[in-house]
């Protein structure tokens, strides 16, 4: 399946970017918060082929962002480029290069068929459902849908209506593509099947995508990189490994033979933030996150003084939802 | 065929589609709208001791409903259209359109124009029936004058749909407005004529001298079509600024998600 984006620039190319953001600023006026500023001064680009991911807690900025790069909101400041289109001063140019998935399942008809529901988003972005029908006929395919192809969206389960809306942004075969939480609401075995699918996808179109997810395994399996978001700022923007591997460097944990003397618990505690001991009677663990690599030999030295005898030391293996939690709370510097 | 006729043809089929599969709720529009018709002309009849003398008379009262229930669909697809995609969640979608979310709700007016002159021809059949009263019905001469009525009134229809886009709770005005519309095509413009400037009314006398009085298009007085025409553009325009400005509304405090 070639798109627009697979014929202009093949992944992980380097090119100008698909999405540049600038200062991105948006405030609401709530009745009960006063202006509330949704988006404060965001400032990213995603270049052709990649796949971003955007995460960040409920209320963080992520879907206004989203909506206003798909012209859906207007910013009150800042620069929106999509394919070196001015979406602000130009939005209908600016969409014709993208597409998006904002709200699952309810952004399909569900009084059409899979089928109609394809060649309705077809026209709808200007290309004629017969002139599209290899590309429909190949969606159908690729999600799975050919058993119900004909059937009534609202016959189906809701995994089959969120396959459909995420077909229906990939038929229009746009260079760039918003998913906005594909997999929510979806029972795990339907999720990953999901994630499946959109990651063979990516694979074979090359559109530059930017998720947005709730669902960490989604984005750590389809993302190189990520961006955090929170109270409507950026505070993370890196790959997902660089990440993972900066948290792996910092966290341990050690197995001790025994208990942990009481002593020894409250002499850790107060020289080292953000341990952990556990212990039982014949074994104690000790997880903690060491930023500067120094203090690593403080630990062990602690740990002589009161004879306490090591079983074993490991880098902790973080996962992604794990390391955005302590972004997001602050706790990572 | 260009992008717009290919969003048009895409509208209008799915109205079809919608239509035919779901066509108990078409039956039952036909349904009310002649139970309505019966009450108004049998009522009509019944106080005026005869032949009803709104509008025209006997026949005028059947064009005049015709065009009424036709204006009803041109004035209401706008807003309850909008209405509807806010609500299951497909507005945000087409407001994605390349070609803008005003030439999207224009292909709603245009395929329900098309498809409910078609479908409430045969209410005109029945009303015909029941009345007892046959119309001329010289098609190439309705059409044209029933496409610029609709239309005119269609541009009503885009300030209602803006303002249910940004204010949400507009149904009860488009209520009471669906009443004045249908003061628009019975009361005699030869006794008020200023009602010429309101929409439905110019194009509701030409289409009685066409249905009533046998005339065909080229002998209907040509400054009153020229008047239609200029009529209808001129609600056309004002609709579809006035919906661009509540757009921007919309799009400036991120309402066209939210219902």
């Amino acid at each position: 399946m070639k798109t627009e984006a697979a014929k202009g620039a093949p992944p992980g190319s380097v090119g100008s970017p698909v999405l540049a953001v600038r200062d991105l600023v948006k405030t609401y006026r709530s009745r009960r918060r006063g202006l509330v500023n949704a988006v404060d001064g965001v400032s990213f680009e995603v270049a052709p082929g990649e796949v971003l991911g955007l995460l960040g807690p409920n209320g963080a900025g992520k879907t206004t962002t989203i909506k206003c790069m798909c012209t859906l909101i207007s910013p009150d400041s800042g620069s929106i480029l999509v394919k070196g289109v001015d979406a602000i001063a130009n939005p209908r140019k600016a969409v014709s290069h993208m597409a998006a998935v904002l709200e699952g399942n309810r952004n399909i008809y569900w009084r059409l068929t899979v089928k109609e529901n394809l060649q309705f988003f077809s026209a709808v972005h200007g290309i004629p459902p017969k002139r599209n029908a290899s590309q429909i006929e190949s969606l159908i395919q690729a999600f799975r849908l050919e058993e119900v192809r004909n059937s009534d969206a609202r016959t189906l389960s809701r995994g089959m209506q969120q396959k459909l809306a995420v077909a229906c942004a990939f038929v229009k075969g746009t260079p760039l593509l918003m998913l906005d939480e594909p997999t929510l609401g979806l029972d795990v075995e339907t999720s990953f099947e999901l994630r499946a699918m959109l990651k063979q996808m990516v694979a074979e179109s090359g559109q530059t995508i930017l998720l947005s997810s709730h669902d960490m395994d989604v984005v750590q399996e389809l993302c190189k990189r990520v961006i955090i978001i929170n109270n409507g700022r950026i505070v993370t923007d890196d790959k997902v490994s660089n990440l993972l591997e900066l948290f792996k460097a910092r966290a341990y944990r050690l197995t001790l033979s025994g208990p942990v003397p009481p002593a020894l618990a409250r002499e850790l505690e107060s020289t080292f933030e953000s341990i952990q001991v556990t212990s039982d009677s014949h074994h104690s663990a000790i997880d903690v996150e060491l930023l500067d690599g120094g203090r690593f030999y403080d630990l062990v030295d602690l740990l002589r003084k009161f004879d306490a005898e090591i079983d074993s030391i490991d880098r902790a293996d973080p996962d992604l939802g794990e390391v955005f939690l302590r972004i997001v709370r602050g706790e990572a510097r | 065929m260009s992008a717009t006729l290919t969003l048009w043809a895409g509208e209008l089929r799915r109205n079809i589609i919608q239509m035919k599969r779901y066509y108990f709720e078409t039956l039952s529009m036909l349904f009310v709208f002649f139970v309505f018709f019966t009450l108004i002309f049998f009522g009509a009849k019944a106080i005026s001791g005869g032949a009803p003398r709104i509008g025209g008379g006997l026949e005028g009262i059947i064009v005049g409903y015709f065009v009424w229930t036709l204006a009803m669909v041109g004035y209401g697809v706008v807003s309850e259209n909008l209405v509807e995609e806010a609500t299951t969640g497909t507005l945000e979608q087409i407001a994605m359109s390349p070609l803008g979310l005003s030439r999207v709700v224009l292909g709603y007016l245009i395929s329900a124009i098309i498809t409910q002159t078609v479908v409430l021809s045969f209410l005109l059949i029945l009303m015909m029936a029941v009345t007892g009263k046959w119309l001329n019905l010289d098609v190439i001469s309705i059409l044209p004058l029933l496409l610029l009525t609709t239309l005119g009134i269609g541009g009503v229809g885009f300030v209602m749909g803006g303002m249910a886009v940004v204010f949400k709770r507009t149904r009860s005005i488009l209520s009471i407005l669906q009443i004045v519309l249908l003061a628009f095509v019975v009361v005699p413009l030869d006794r008020y004529p200023m009602m010429k400037y309101l929409p439905l009314a110019a194009g509701n006398r030409l289409l009685q001298m066409v249905m009533v009085e046998g005339r065909s298009i080229l002998q209907v007085p040509p400054a009153d079509v020229a008047f239609l025409v200029a009529n209808t553009a001129a609600y056309l325009v004002v609709g579809l600024i006035a919906f661009g400005y509540f757009e921007r509304i919309a799009r400036r405090k991120g309402l066209l998600g939210h219902y």
